[in-house]
């Protein structure tokens, strides 16, 4: 007995086919498509008339050279950048999530951030359900090549949470600035 | 009486692989940006793979559910079936190696779905050998049709 015959292999490269035709055909028209390309599309910087979008337009002056987004819940994160995360941190329009794991949030971690590892997120469902609907929860870990704060704000976009934004540029980028925490979360949140 | 058994235990056997893929590839196929994102959790394959298959494998999974369904071309619907399999378990295998804490994106797309574990394994394992199953049956009947040929020459 021939274990992959002649006829197996033919029907099978034919149906490999067909799903591919059918696949790319009905991809072409979905809504919720996804775009075929080797790498994934880079997020959008997001303009700060965008993230002070609530607030006095004195609050965040616009900045040169970022386009608006038309819409911020239109299902993808924005990306932020040094000085958009400390602005909206000092007017209490967002929370830092840090997607990176307890040890390595322990070792240091952006002033006031929760720590909300990606790899773990079901241990830590209370944590989630306390998070604001309101301000913007902005994902970040190290900055790249590190790409665990992008994994979060999609994950979190995915349970219905619309202002999500990801700090790319991540802790190593911030720490050149700004100081760091470091240590347990101070105020301990229950798993 | 033991072949009528038999025929039962495989017939049921086809079905429930049959529905259990049509199921899973309706799912993913309503839905393959979730879908994409759950392949691309395991961490496994760079990002034109991640995209492609979830363009692909949901279809290939219905059109395979279907012909189980309907027992046509079942040498090549079988093959594929049992090579799908041992890739989700490869898959589910190789995250739970990594530690992944992720869901499993099996007839599931979303925050809904199973996430994997030694459970989701062992499902894995039961599949493939059902599909395993079917397709040496199939085997098996072209081996006693060759022999009843000869026989009969």
């Amino acid at each position: 007995m021939r274990w992959i015959p002649q006829k197996a292999v033919r029907q099978s490269t034919a149906f490999i086919a067909l799903a591919f035709a059918f696949g790319m055909v009905a991809n072409t028209f979905h809504p919720k498509k996804v775009t075929i390309s080797f790498s994934r599309p880079p997020l959008q910087y997001a303009a700060d008339s965008l993230l002070g979008q609530e607030l006095s337009p004195v609050a965040i002056e616009e900045p040169e050279g970022h386009a608006a987004l038309p819409d911020h819940a239109n299902g993808e994160p924005i990306s932020v950048n040094s000085q958009q995360v400390r602005n909206l941190l000092l007017q209490r329009r967002a929370e830092l999530l840090d997607a990176r794991s307890q040890d390595e949030y322990e070792a240091g971690h952006l002033p006031g951030a929760r720590l909300l590892p990606v790899e773990r997120l079901f241990d830590y469902p209370k944590v989630i359900e306390q998070l604001s609907r309101d301000k913007w929860l902005i994902c970040y870990c190290d900055g790249p090549p590190c790409d665990l704060g992008e994994l979060l704000a999609w994950e979190l976009l995915g349970r219905g949470f619309q202002k999500i934004a990801v700090y790319q540029d991540g802790l190593n980028e911030w720490k050149k600035f700004y100081p760091l925490e470091f240590g347990k979360e101070k105020n301990e949140f229950e798993n | 009486m033991k072949t009528e058994g038999l025929k039962w235990l495989f017939w049921a056997l086809r079905m429930l692989i049959a529905v259990l893929f049509i199921y899973s590839g309706l799912v993913k196929i309503f839905n393959p940006q979730a879908f994409a994102e759950q392949v691309m959790n395991y961490r496994l394959l760079p990002y034109l793979f991640v995209t492609l298959i979830a363009v692909v494998l949901p279809w290939l999974e219905l059109i395979c559910g279907l012909l189980l369904m309907v027992n046509k071309w079942l040498h090549g619907t079988l093959l594929l079936l049992v090579a799908m399999n041992l890739v989700f378990l490869i898959a589910v295998g190789a995250a739970l190696i990594q530690g992944l804490d992720i869901s499993c994106g099996c007839f599931s797309v979303g925050d809904e779905g199973t996430h994997i574990g030694i459970k989701k394994l062992f499902e894995n394992v039961l599949l493939t050998l059902a599909s395993l199953v079917l397709y040496s049956k199939v085997l098996s009947a072209d081996t006693d049709q060759v022999i009843q040929h000869c026989k009969s020459n």
